[in-house]
């Protein structure tokens, strides 16, 4: 990933998307008319209380859902008109995904969860020797070198985790999506996740997460306010590049002022 | 509890109890009928005979002391406790249909006046009159020869023809079957017998034989009796003739065989069924095991839908079996006066094989619930899955597609997965193969030693030039054909083979067996399984089964009459045989009897090619052997075997008739399988739609594993069919005489078409089911969080 040269670049315009779900013949509208950008080298938290169309907001910007209406461009690009092939092939090429659950392939070793989409993506034109280095450099990177010849449940949560995050970034993507990445995880593993997360977005990755906590969002860039399936409001917090004690609490504190501000 | 498990799993797995359901239908439907209509024919069987007063055996006899020959055996032999006895009159190759001689047609003429066994018409009613101008025909010989009810037949003999009207299929115990036994019985009105027989060739007495249809406890003894007649040809024993309905069991034999493969499917799918639902289930059963459910309770719970799928398909089975079973048995009541004493029972008894057989397997496989822990329920937590140690394939360092890796990965991570399918696969397979194996080599000239003497044509005289043949000298016959072919250009051998009884004392009990000698025939053409073929008239061979029979070896001597007397000859070989099922003996090429008042009985020559001819090449000596001579049928040894076997089609079409059933297995299967993988990986498909697999990908990775199980299955089966054609055929072959069997294999055959299709069939179903896939979206990521 090029730090500098992405640096001023819009990865994702949102304009005016909408979500509407018809569920028995009633109409649900989880969107509406949500607009926002998020340039490169950004850590972006969306919150808002349950039901308030968050996940809803990371599936359609990354293409895994389709937007009712509105216009979601990714780096230029409009991909709500894109057929799902082309659809796949940016997600496999362009973006990383990190869910709640860690899911991965269960038949295979955490190793060879970590390089499957390198494998599948033509995107790097390197040999299988080299996509093998470099996810061996993102496992040790990440402190999980000695479990990548174990099955997937033979490591704990947080080495899972922090496999899914070395996963997501194996393609060198432009923007990763990270859907609650510490909601399945004590607050050990999730400090542990948090501080990888930091780390490669401080090294230049562009990041969208969801989460409903206050201390994982503090450690964002910005925060969307999300209620009702707008965006209610936006709070910038600036990198977080300091893990001293007193920095993230005074940065959890001014969130949270905030978030009560919204009506939260 | 009981309630909320079964309808959770009715709702989830509908394909998989569908499917299961359907095989315990099937299997009870083939075992209900197949066992109910074996019961009914084997049964009949001996009813019919009973009632045709067919007696114990028939005994055949010929020339000119014929007659005073049966009354001297009814009338003096102790050990016959009655007997009925025919005079026919025996004529071959004299019948035609629109100028069309038929086949098989070797006819005994008699009158309706005159018949000993009784005959049956369609409707089970004992015919007893035959009109004039009309005749009443064997059902097989009708089948064979395409004639209807109401067609006219005409007998000719030395240019004097008798037209009939066919009345219809008759029931005839004895003759029933017009392929297996050589005559067939023509029941006549008496003016047209006597019309028939007024042509000056039957004059000669040689045409005229008896019937003797004999009651008695000891067979052995009336045959001991009769070796003194000199007009006794032959004696066969009811319980050897039953053989002749054979192929009405067939349907029987092959309908329990596929159940027995269906219940192996079952069993496969049940096991497969179970575990999944268990494996998916596990912290369930912990749960139950915490609160203090005794396994067997817990096992109850979980073999109670099975009971219930195998009680609901063997009552759907056994409903249906019933009908089956009266159409199968009336294809059988054709040709036999059957009756079906045992009414519904066998299907009953069948369904409820079925039912306690699967709930049994069922409660079997349950048996893993005894391993599971309450700690089971705690311990695997993550997404509802169980993980064991990973066998699986590391990602390689070479450019292999992500799809083939995966596939590959996943066979390899849980073999016992896919031993349910591969197995399946390679019994469908198998089963095929091993047909085709049979039909081919029934094909092939492979048996033609077995039938007659080895060689590459067989050229068929006409009836006037076998008469011919009795004036001449048929060594000298052959040679002079020969001459005349080399020097046509054809580089060969001509011989042939001559066939008749001869009385013999083995061990010091006489009696009449098959007896064949070669003219002609050059050194080595006759094969031997052991030894050598007989040199002088001192030595002799003999059949494989009746060397074993005797427990005669080379070395071994025993008597033979040539017509002046018994003559000790030693055994110098053994040889495989289909004439008389192994009972025969063969001559050395110059035996004493030769010009004496016997004459030779040959209807082919054989031509056995000097030079190895390319197809085309013998094709075109076929056509010129055709064109330049005169004979009945010129055919090549492949074909003759064929025709004369008379089995290699019926195989064919059993083959193409399995070859569909395993079809629809594997697709049962596949759909079966693929639709439960699908629901046990949702979560993996929506991951890998989500990271940005296309839908194309995740279709090939899921039909790719299945066809690679499919090809190992096929292959395995393509390289187990070589063994166990041999290993399960040889015993049906060794009932007909032949024991070591040289198979000839189709290998396009064997490794591409019939595999072609089993795969081809597999990757159709599971492409199709994997289009299911599509219905998970990368989106379903939410849904199952």
């Amino acid at each position: 990933m090029d730090n500098t040269a992405m640096a001023a670049e819009n990865v994702i315009e949102v304009r005016d998307l909408c979500k509407t779900y018809i569920t028995n013949k009633r109409q649900l509208n989880v969107l509406r008319n949500v607009s926002f950008t998020i340039t490169s080298g950004e850590m972006v938290a969306v919150m808002g209380p349950s039901g308030s169309g968050k996940s809803t907001l990371l599936y359609s910007v990354s293409g895994m859902d389709k937007a009712t209406a509105g216009e979601v461009f990714f780096c230029g690009q409009d991909i709500t008109k894109l057929p799902d092939n082309k659809m796949a092939e940016i997600r496999l090429d362009e973006m990383g995904f990190i869910f709640q659950q860690m899911y991965m392939m269960k038949n295979l070793t955490v190793f060879d969860n970590v390089i499957l989409p390198a494998m599948q993506s033509k995107k790097l034109h390197e040999s299988r020797k080299e996509t093998k280095a470099r996810g061996e450099e993102l496992m040790r990177k990440f402190g999980i070198i000695d479990t990548a010849d174990n099955d997937i449940n033979e490591v704990s949560g947080g080495q899972l985790q922090r496999a899914c995050i070395a996963r997501s970034m194996i393609n060198k993507p432009r923007i990763i999506f990270a859907d609650e990445p510490t909601g399945a995880l004590n607050r050990s593993s999730s400090d542990e996740v948090m501080k990888e997360m930091v780390r490669i977005n401080n090294e230049g990755a562009t990041i969208m997460l969801v989460t409903h906590d206050a201390k994982v969002a503090a450690k964002c860039t910005r925060v969307l306010f999300i209620v009702d399936g707008n965006i209610k409001g936006e709070y910038e917090l600036g990198k977080f590049d300091d893990t001293d004690e007193s920095v993230i609490k005074s940065r959890e504190r001014h969130l949270n002022e905030w978030l009560m501000e919204m009506g939260w | 509890m009981l309630f909320r498990i079964l309808s959770k799993d009715l709702k989830r797995r509908k394909t998989m109890n569908v499917i299961l359901l359907l095989f315990v239908l099937i299997a009870s439907l083939f075992t209900g009928s197949g066992i109910s209509n074996m019961l009914s024919v084997a049964g009949g069987l001996d009813h019919f005979y009973e009632i045709a007063g067919a007696g114990d055996m028939i005994m055949i006899f010929s020339g000119k002391s014929a007659e005073s020959d049966t009354k001297k055996l009814v009338n003096k032999c102790a050990a016959v406790k009655s007997a009925g006895v025919e005079k026919v009159y025996l004529y071959s190759n004299c019948v035609e249909n629109n100028g069309v001689e038929l086949k098989s047609s070797s006819p005994a003429f008699i009158s309706i006046n005159d018949t000993a066994e009784k005959i049956f018409n369609e409707n089970n009613e004992m015919i007893t009159s035959v009109d004039e101008g009309h005749i009443y025909l064997n059902k097989s010989f009708m089948d064979i020869n395409d004639i209807k009810t109401g067609d006219t037949i005409t007998i000719k003999i030395d240019k004097r023809k008798t037209d009939l009207i066919v009345d219809g299929p008759m029931k005839d115990a004895v003759f029933g079957n017009a392929n297996m036994i050589g005559n067939s019985r023509f029941i006549l009105n008496q003016r047209d017998f006597d019309e028939i027989i007024s042509n000056p060739v039957f004059n000669s007495g040689n045409y005229a034989g008896y019937f003797v249809y004999v009651a008695t406890d000891d067979i052995q003894g009336v045959k001991d009796f009769a070796r003194d007649l000199d007009s006794y040809e032959q004696a066969l024993d009811m319980a050897t003739l039953k053989i002749i309905y054979i192929m009405d069991l067939l349907a029987s034999i092959i309908m329990l065989i596929i159940s027995i493969a269906l219940i192996i499917v079952s069993f496969v799918i049940l096991r497969f069924s179970v575990n999944f639902t268990l494996d998916e289930e596990f912290r369930e059963i912990g749960v139950l095991k915490a609160i203090g459910l005794p396994n067997y309770e817990i096992r109850y719970l979980h073999t109670i839908k099975y009971m219930g799928i195998a009680a609901i398909g063997s009552i759907i089975g056994t409903v249906f079996s019933i009908p089956v079973g009266k159409l199968l048995l009336s294809s059988s009541a054709a040709s036999m006066v059957l009756e079906s004493t045992a009414g519904v029972l066998p299907n009953i008894a069948g369904g409820l094989f079925i039912a306690i057989v699967i709930t049994a397997y069922a409660w079997h496989c349950t048996g893993k619930i005894k391993k599971f822990t309450p700690l089971d329920a705690i311990r695997y937590s993550q997404g509802g899955e169980r993980f064991s140690g990973n066998k699986g394939l590391r990602i390689p360092n070479s450019k292999i597609k992500t799809a083939l890796y995966m596939s590959l990965n996943d066979i390899l991570s849980s073999p016992k997965r896919y031993i349910s399918i591969l197995i399946t696969f390679c019994l469908c397979t198998l089963i095929i193969l091993i047909l085709d194996n049979v039909a081919t080599t029934l094909k092939s000239d492979t048996l033609m030693d077995a039938m007659m003497i080895d060689g590459d044509v067989v050229c068929e005289l006409y009836p006037e030039d076998m008469e011919d043949m009795r004036r001449y000298d048929v060594s000298n016959l052959c040679q002079r054909f020969e001459d005349k072919l080399n020097a046509d250009g054809i580089p060969c051998d001509v011989y042939t083979e001559d066939m008749l009884m001869l009385n013999y004392e083995i061990n010091g009990v006489e009696d009449n067996y098959l007896t064949t000698t070669g003219y002609n025939v050059p050194e080595n053409t006759q094969k031997f399984t052991e030894g050598r073929e007989p040199s002088d008239p001192s030595e002799i061979a003999l059949g494989a089964k009746l060397a074993a029979n005797n427990d005669l070896t080379i070395g071994d001597t025993l008597k033979v009459d040539y017509g002046h007397g018994m003559k000790e000859v030693t055994v110098t070989g053994i040889y495989q045989s289909f004439n008389n099922m192994g009972e025969s003996a063969r001559l050395c090429q110059d035996p004493p009897f030769r010009g004496g008042d016997r004459y030779p009985m040959v209807g082919y020559y054989i031509i056995g090619y000097r030079d190895d001819p390319n197809k085309k090449t013998a094709e075109e000596r076929c056509r010129f052997l055709e064109e330049n001579y005169n004979f009945k049928s010129v055919q090549t040894a492949a074909t003759f075997v064929s025709v004369n076997m008379g089995v290699a089609e019926p195989i064919d079409a059993i083959k193409i008739l399995l070859l569909g059933i395993s079809l629809i297995v594997v697709l049962l299967i596949s759909i079966l399988m693929e639709r439960t993988f699908i629901s046990g990986e949702t979560n993996q498909i929506a991951l890998l739609k989500a990271i940005g697999f296309k839908p194309g990908d995740v279709v090939t990775w899921q039909v790719l594993r299945f066809s690679l199980v499919a090809i190992i299955a096929v292959l395995l089966a393509g390289a187990l069919s070589v063994p166990l054609t041999g290993t399960l055929m040889n015993p049906v072959f060794s009932m007909t005489g032949i024991s070591q069997v040289d198979y000839t294999y189709n290998i396009l055959n064997i490794t591409a078409v019939f595999p072609g299709i089993i795969i081809a069939m597999t990757v159709i179903s599971v492409f199709i089911t994997s289009l299911y896939t599509n219905k998970i979206k990368s989106s379903d990521m939410a849904n199952l969080e």
